[in-house]
């Protein structure tokens, strides 16, 4: 059995002797199936559990449509209730342009932020790009001078 | 006497006619998003969508492509393909960035936070991080870089499909894409337009590096024959 003192202590930076080195590498191996099986099964019952989420009205049931959520309702009195289908998900009943949500975090910054970001990223990939075929051109252009002139010698 | 070279040209004019509409396009797009209804729930926020649903697009767009000549670089050494492998692969993370980064800013308004471990939001996040790695493994990647480069990107187009889908498979929080034939006419009309003018986009960007590519695969070729008669040495 060889004896391999190279590996260190994690804690105390001492060096480990053979026996503890195997013994800690069985427990990493040991660990990294563990976390490989977790990872797959968890993959793969996702589905599943996806399907057995409780339905609206049973105990345990969240709803899941938060764009819903920070809305403030118009009054009962003016629009009717519309009625939840059956994954609980109620369609929203107020007309276009009407009264909408209150802002309380203001939209125009997060609006006027993305479109800006868009615009920027495509102009400067334009830049980029329109640089690089003035660079290679140039380039080009010289050496083609350089090997026609050499080429006009001999 | 030797002739006057003549300045490196930009755009080609096929480029600058496609610039042109471009340019019409972005100019009418954000006038047709300002008249499209104001949807009620979400409000002002929501017209994040007109930008970030067509950037999702051309990613999954750039990906695929990217996926399908890597693919062709590896079972026949097309250095084409190559060439359109890395131009798409760069638009992809170009795109990518764009989703990645509007989605969160309509998220804060319409959840509440920036950012969810969503499949929709996760698997998307991965794209980019995937062909972030593809670009990296072709710049800096050394001899075998292309050739790991092309597996990661046939890797990465696998998740294309797996985008798309994960709103129907997984219960998720992200909205379906079964809302856009449900939308107003005029949010229909502003959508269309925004993802037409930004699919020309995608054209003329990757024509542009494209270009840029080959003249560079030229250069280098260049580059050897002047060496080779000891051009370059002085």
């Amino acid at each position: 059995m060889t004896w391999d003192f190279w590996m260190t202590d994690a804690r105390t930076g001492a060096p480990l002797c053979g026996y503890q080195t195997m013994h800690n590498m069985q427990i990493r191996k040991r660990g990294s199936r563990v976390a490989v099986g977790l990872l797959l099964f968890f993959v793969g019952m996702g589905p599943v559990w996806a399907d057995e989420a409780p339905a609206p009205g049973e105990r345990g049931y969240r709803a899941t449509a938060p764009t819903t959520a920070p809305t403030t309702a118009p009054p009962a009195a003016t629009i009717a209730a519309p009625q939840p289908d059956k994954d609980g998900f109620v369609p929203e009943s107020r007309p276009m342009n009407g009264p909408t949500v209150d802002e309380s975090i203001p939209a125009g910054p997060l609006l006027a932020t993305a479109y800006g970001f868009v615009w920027l990223a495509v102009l400067g990939y334009v830049v980029f790009c329109a640089r690089g075929i003035r660079r290679v051109e140039t380039e080009l252009g010289e050496l083609s001078d350089k090997l026609g002139k050499l080429g006009a010698k001999s | 006497m030797t002739a006057q070279r003549q300045t490196p040209q930009t755009f080609s004019t096929v480029q600058l006619l496609l610039l042109a509409v471009v340019a019409v396009g972005f100019a009418v797009a954000p006038q047709l998003i300002v008249k499209a209804p104001t949807e009620p729930t979400m409000g002002l926020v929501q017209r994040i969508f007109y930008f970030h649903v067509p950037c999702a697009w051309q990613t999954m767009i750039g990906a695929f492509l990217a996926g399908g000549a890597s693919a062709m670089y590896l079972f026949r050494g097309s250095l084409r393909a190559r060439q359109v492998a890395i131009a798409s692969a760069e638009l992809a993370v170009l795109f990518g960035l764009c989703v990645l980064l509007t989605g969160p800013l309509w998220a804060r308004k319409a959840w509440g936070v920036w950012w969810q471990w969503d499949v929709r939001l996760t698997t998307t996040a991965l794209l980019w991080i995937i062909f972030v790695a593809a670009l990296f493994a072709e710049r800096y990647g050394g001899p075998g870089g292309p050739r790991l480069s092309a597996g990661l990107m046939v890797f990465g187009a696998a998740d294309v499909p797996m985008i798309y889908i994960s709103v129907s498979l997984w219960r998720t929080i992200h909205p379906k894409t079964s809302v856009v034939p449900t939308l107003d006419p005029a949010m229909k009309l502003a959508l269309w337009t925004s993802v037409l003018t930004f699919t020309l986009l995608f054209v003329v960007l990757m024509s542009l590096r494209l270009r840029v590519l080959r003249q560079e695969a030229r250069l280098a070729e260049l580059k050897m024959q002047a060496d080779d008669v000891g051009l370059l040495d002085d």
